[in-house]
């Protein structure tokens, strides 16, 4: 069973669905994955694992440059993975003041109107994971990061193993990733 | 829901697939999830890292 799609309370109070329904099923254990389908599985995944090394390579490429991440407004669900969330429909606050031509974010007002929604602004640079349908952005990030940030910009993870992978080596990789599992969870605490 | 919430329920997912790969002895598919897992968790860590002000090196 899919777990139920429920969609980020913006500001405004309007739900917007995180996730745009996809023709294959999400990653599930239960029902979702045609489980007896291997070669359709491990393909899959692969694609899964470059999404999310995309992901982890340009967050801590935009960590490197400075670009503040931790800002909730820089980050889009994307409206089903060909493009991004217009920005100027965006109605969360942005860095710096509207109207201050200083500020580094947009400086347009905001608008409900989707006549414009292919416009990219300059410094727009948007990265699309299509699986998780993520769209962010450096356009209104602010500078914040330091160099030493970088060093773990490069600390990347193997890929998903080849089918003729052997045993013993599926065996050790497993408990590497188990053991940076309980490392992740322990960093969380 | 956050970015980084979102990639946390991803990565559950993903590991939960995983788990049912395991129960079907298939190493390399258990493998092959867990890996993405944890990819996803790590930019998860990163993003709060970096939301708190810690130092990521």
């Amino acid at each position: 069973m899919a777990p139920k799609r429920s969609g980020p309370v913006r500001p405004s109070g309007l739900e917007t669905p995180l996730f745009k329904p996809v023709s294959r099923a999400p990653p599930e254990a239960s029902s979702g994955l045609r489980l007896s389908d291997e070669h359709h599985l491990l393909a899959r995944c692969r694609r899964d694992q470059e999404h999310a090394e995309t992901l982890r390579r340009e967050t801590f490429r935009a960590i490197h440059e400075g670009i503040d991440v931790s800002r909730r407004s820089t980050w889009h669900v994307g409206s089903g993975g060909r493009r991004p969330t217009p920005w100027h429909t965006d109605r969360r606050p942005r860095h710096g003041r509207r109207g201050d031509p200083e500020a580094p974010g947009p400086t347009r007002p905001c608008s409900d109107s989707t006549t414009a929604a292919d416009e990219v602004p300059p410094g727009y640079h948007p990265v699309l994971i299509p699986d998780l349908h993520v769209t962010y952005d450096t356009a209104w990030l602010s500078q914040i990061a330091t160099n030493k940030r970088s060093e773990k910009a490069h600390k990347g993870f193997e890929p998903v193993p080849q089918e003729s992978a052997a045993p013993t080596m599926l065996r050790r990789r497993l408990d590497e990733l188990r053991a940076r599992s309980r490392e992740q969870a322990r960093d969380r605490d | 829901m956050t970015v980084t919430e979102l990639l946390r329920r991803k990565a559950h997912e993903y590991e939960l697939t995983a788990e049912a790969c395991r129960e079907r002895e298939d190493l390399l598919a258990e493998v092959a999830w867990h890996t993405v897992a944890v990819t996803l968790r790590e930019v998860a860590l990163a993003l709060e890292e970096v939301e708190r002000g810690d130092d990521l090196a």
